[in-house]
């Protein structure tokens, strides 16, 4: 897959809204159409864009108390 | 009880001086003719930029949470993925107090493993553990891999050399697209690189800002959705492929950019710049 429609297939992913159930799946399967050598280095940043994109759409304040955590 | 971090107290201490200064030189400059005014005001000295955080180097990695809650970074101990690099945790704990020191935040709860913070939600965080790190805004904590904490390069000479030969063929491509304007100018003569840095021993310390950079957003995201408005529009293409992603990502690779010094303030959207310097203790005490 040329790298320019893979690039375009990550954006669509991650302007989705809301983002799709499966999104962490559907990255892992662009992924694999990436050459090796920068396949590591886009997923360990891709996957964090998706964990952020998580966060900040359910995103209520930034939390404080301690009872968050068990 | 989160201890009282008595370190605070100088920069509070700086910026209430500065403003002090300003608001004196304000008051005088109104009363002398325009133009004598402004001379005063812009040949007013600054005072001094407020001293760098005192930060222990940990000698071992088990040293890391202590070090971390004494400075008052996290308020719980949380160890560091097994096998991180001393030298990268050591990195990572500076430019964090550094970032404390300079930027009003709600404290975070927990800085270290990403594993381990996920664990102590219950599974309420789900644990990407690809991630090089990340920041939670729920939670208000930072957790981090191996691979964040790695200053190894990624790939081999030749395929980066590839990679960046491909990418900014691409970039260089869509920003002759891009309307005439500042972005456009700008955008056309950056070195376009996946992350503002992508790997070697900047590499660790440039994650803990990048999520840093998140951090600062969702402690202020009214203020940043409005800074960021338009960041689409190409300003996008001056900062990195990651940070062209979407508004997140944006402005936590505008943080790096921010972070890493006055030479690079160029390529940031001139309202988000202006943001971080509002926001920047260090930079209102100049």
């Amino acid at each position: 897959m040329p790298r320019d429609e893979i690039i375009a297939r990550v954006d669509a992913l991650l302007a989705a809204d809301p983002l799709p159930e499966d999104a962490e799946q559907q990255l892992e399967a662009i992924l694999e159409a990436v050459p090796e050598g920068e396949r590591e280095m886009m997923r360990r940043d891709l996957e964090e864009a998706l964990f952020t994109a998580r966060e900040a759409a359910g995103f209520r304040g930034v939390g404080a108390g301690d009872l968050d955590f068990t | 009880m989160r201890p009282q971090r008595a370190r605070h107290s100088r920069p509070a201490a700086a910026r209430a001086l500065a403003e002090d200064i300003q608001r004196i030189v304000a008051e005088k400059a109104g009363k002398l003719p325009p133009s004598l005014g402004a001379a005063l005001e812009s040949a007013t000295v600054p005072p001094a930029p407020p001293p760098p955080p005192d930060v222990p180097q940990a000698r071992k990695l088990s040293d890391a949470p202590k070090i971390l809650t004494e400075l008052g970074i996290s308020a719980q101990p949380v160890d560091f993925p097994r096998g991180s690099e001393l030298g990268a945790v050591n990195d990572v704990i500076r430019i964090l107090a550094e970032i404390e020191s300079r930027f009003e935040m709600k404290p975070m709860q927990a800085v270290g493993s990403g594993f381990t913070i996920a664990k102590r939600t219950g599974g309420r965080i789900k644990h990407p553990r690809n991630a090089a790190a990340w920041y939670s805004p729920h939670f208000n904590a930072m957790g981090w891999n191996k691979v964040g904490l790695s200053t190894e390069p990624w790939m081999s000479a030749e395929a980066s050399a590839r990679t960046a030969t491909s990418r900014q063929a691409a970039h260089g491509s869509r920003v002759s697209r891009l309307p005439d304007g500042p972005a456009k100018e700008i955008a056309g003569r950056v070195e376009y690189k996946w992350t503002v840095v992508e790997a070697g021993p900047d590499y660790p310390r440039s994650v803990a800002i990048h999520e840093s950079g998140h951090r600062l957003d969702f402690n202020d995201r009214a203020a940043f959705d409005e800074a960021v408005r338009g960041w689409n529009s190409g300003w996008q293409y001056a900062v990195s492929e990651y940070g062209s992603k979407n508004r997140n990502e944006f402005v936590a690779e505008s943080f790096v950019l921010y972070m890493l010094g006055e030479e690079h303030h160029w390529r940031i959207k001139p309202e988000l710049l202006a943001l971080f310097k509002r926001k920047d203790r260090f930079n209102a005490s100049r």
